[in-house]
């Protein structure tokens, strides 16, 4: 065989492993779509001038479940992962009402329904994740956005003739811990993206405060401190 | 040609016995019942019983006369007892006759000498329909049972009638020993405004609640209300306890049963005999009403009414007039603004998103 041909073999194996190496598939990843779920409970007895604790004595102690999802858009991706969203959520605190002028609990009930909609912004360090396999992305967030609520009687309608409802503004923080799934079995992982474009696959802890006074603004306070557990997936 | 007519005149002579005379044979009967069980309000009810007469698989016609009604206490229909019904032919229904019966007259086939209802009485029972063939002595039948049952369920009891903001919540349970019946049925009576507010009628009214400590500091809470009176022509009911200084009155009792007859004006739809409690909505606060539920069978067997117990609707603070009465500061918002102002926002954040989205296509 002569130099030339084996030269020629040898460039012809080369071209055929470069592609097969570049197969290692990973698709564009921009968005990350979260699923959380967290107890919540707001401290609206906490209202300055409030006398007693009606948020309390209608709702009892125990915290509800607060089901957030999020949609967020990557704007830088090199050391770690920047980007913003927007996320909303849902709550209901049940309770029994009070016959009227009294404290004696009425069979009759009453629902605080909230629906809270944020933007914000966040960094996750990722780098590791991507480039070490170390399965941890901690990251944290900043929002801004309102809470809308509303407030029903044993009818089903809204209270005070129907004025029970608005909106309350307020900011939030989240730190968190994100276990990126996609180590533990790397296959299926690239399989995942290859047929649904899904670049990686998180379980995480979050917690999240809340300040939700309108800004210092009279009225109900949805201030809080969330503990979240939740899903979500980068694509 | 002559011997031909007598000969034609014979063969019709002859075959007359042959055609309108002869025996219409059956080979087999089935039927349906559009009600399979009898129950103490049934005595008056018809009874559809369809019977199907087949030869060969072809429906055979003209035999309605000729198809017997009895009761039985056997599908085989052996030693029945005979009632008086004549089937009628179904319209554009081959084949089929229809028996129509009165629940009285399956009743009086199954207890002899027994007036329907009867003082509560069970068995089960077969509606037999039956053609004999000439010549045969088996009859062809077929059957539907019958399930006879006209004793009432017990007497129920209410044990409780809490009131609500237009509106009273009533427990109740079966008599002792007594399982789930098919259905209830809530029924109330109006009785007039309370002489209280937040008080029924009773003959012995509940005791007075007590004040709320005029030690305690800010807002001491009343005294619960006093128990139920009971029963009787009605008392009034009792009243709230004096307030303490600082204090919420405590809560009168609720009414106690009423006396005298109960006369349901307005009964509930049938709710389900899983059930213990019932929201009987749509009332008027501050009137008094008298309530009072009954069980039902599955064969619509009713029981008696349970005592009847008086409530009186109150209004409600729910969770917006308690946190308002506690001095909160939000206000109400009468318009939308503030929620289409959220939404608003939402609306152009995801516009942006999508609008990035778009590009990032490109």
């Amino acid at each position: 065989m002569s130099k030339f041909l084996r030269l020629f073999i040898a460039g012809a194996l080369l071209a055929v492993a470069l592609p097969a190496q570049a197969a290692e598939y990973e698709s564009e990843r921009n968005w990350l779509l979260g699923l959380q779920f967290g107890s919540f409970k707001p401290e609206v007895d906490s209202e300055p001038g409030l006398v007693g604790t009606p948020f309390l004595d209608t709702f009892g102690p125990r915290p509800r479940l607060l089901s957030r999802i999020s949609i967020e858009r990557f704007v830088f991706k090199d050391f770690g992962t920047l980007g913003g969203g927007l996320d909303a959520g849902f709550a209901e605190f049940f309770g029994n009402a009070f016959v009227q002028g009294t404290a004696v609990p009425s069979p009759d009930s009453t629902t605080l329904r909230m629906v809270p909609i944020t933007a914000f912004a966040d960094y996750r360090f990722d780098w590791a994740a991507r480039n070490l396999s170390i399965p941890f992305v901690p990251y944290a967030k900043a929002g801004i956005g309102g809470w809308l609520f509303w407030i029903n009687d044993s009818n089903g309608d809204t209270a005070g003739d129907g004025a029970a409802k608005g909106v309350r503004w307020g900011w939030t923080w989240s730190v968190g811990l994100q276990l990126m799934l996609d180590v533990f079995d790397p296959r299926l992982s690239r399989e995942f993206d290859r047929e649904y474009g899904v670049n990686g696959s998180y379980l995480y802890v979050d917690y999240t405060k809340q300040d939700v006074t309108s800004f210092g603004r009279k009225g109900l306070d949805f201030s809080a401190g969330t503990w979240s557990g939740g899903i979500a997936f980068e694509f | 040609m002559r011997n031909a007519r007598y000969a034609i005149v014979a063969l019709v002579v002859l075959a007359l016995p042959f055609g309108a005379g002869a025996a219409t044979t059956v080979s087999n009967l089935t039927s349906t019942l559009d009600k399979k069980v009898l129950g103490s309000n049934d005595c008056s009810t018809n009874y559809h019983f369809d019977v199907t007469a087949t030869l060969n698989a072809q429906p055979v016609t003209n035999i309605a006369s000729q198809i017997g009604l009895s009761v039985a206490t056997s599908n085989a229909c052996s030693g029945a007892t005979t009632i008086s019904a004549t089937a009628v032919a179904l319209a554009g229904k081959s084949g089929v006759y229809q028996f129509t019966v009165t629940g009285s007259q399956i009743f009086a086939a199954a207890f002899p000498n027994t007036t329907c209802p009867g003082a509560g009485e069970t068995k089960k029972v077969f509606l037999c329909g039956t053609f004999t063939n000439e010549g045969e002595t088996n009859p062809v039948v077929t059957s539907q049972e019958v399930d006879i049952g006209t004793s009432s369920p017990e007497q129920p009891t209410i044990t409780s009638v809490a009131p609500g903001n237009s509106a009273l919540y009533i427990d109740f349970q079966p008599a002792s020993g007594q399982g789930s019946p098919a259905n209830w049925e809530v029924c109330f009576q109006e009785v007039g405004p309370a002489t209280s507010a937040l008080n029924g009628l009773g003959e012995d009214p509940g005791a007075a609640g007590t004040g709320g400590d005029p030690s305690a500091a800010e807002e001491g809470t009343g005294g619960t209300g006093g128990t139920a009176g009971t029963g009787g022509t009605g008392g009034t009911g009792g009243t709230g306890g004096t307030a303490g200084t600082g204090g919420t009155g405590g809560t009168g009792g609720t009414g106690g049963s009423g006396g005298g007859a109960f006369d349901a004006e307005h009964c509930s739809d049938r709710i389900s005999g899983a059930k213990r409690s019932f929201k009987l909505k749509d009332l008027r606060n501050g009137i008094t009403y008298l309530v009072a539920v009954r069980a039902v069978d599955s064969k619509n067997n009713e029981s008696p009414f349970s005592p009847a117990v008086e409530g009186t609707p109150v209004p409600s603070d729910g969770f917006w007039e308690h946190y308002q009465n506690s001095g909160g500061e939000q206000q109400g918002c009468t318009s939308t603004a503030g929620a289409a102002t959220g939404m608003g926002l939402v609306l152009a954040a995801l516009s942006i998103l999508t609008i990035s989205r778009k590009r990032a296509g490109r």
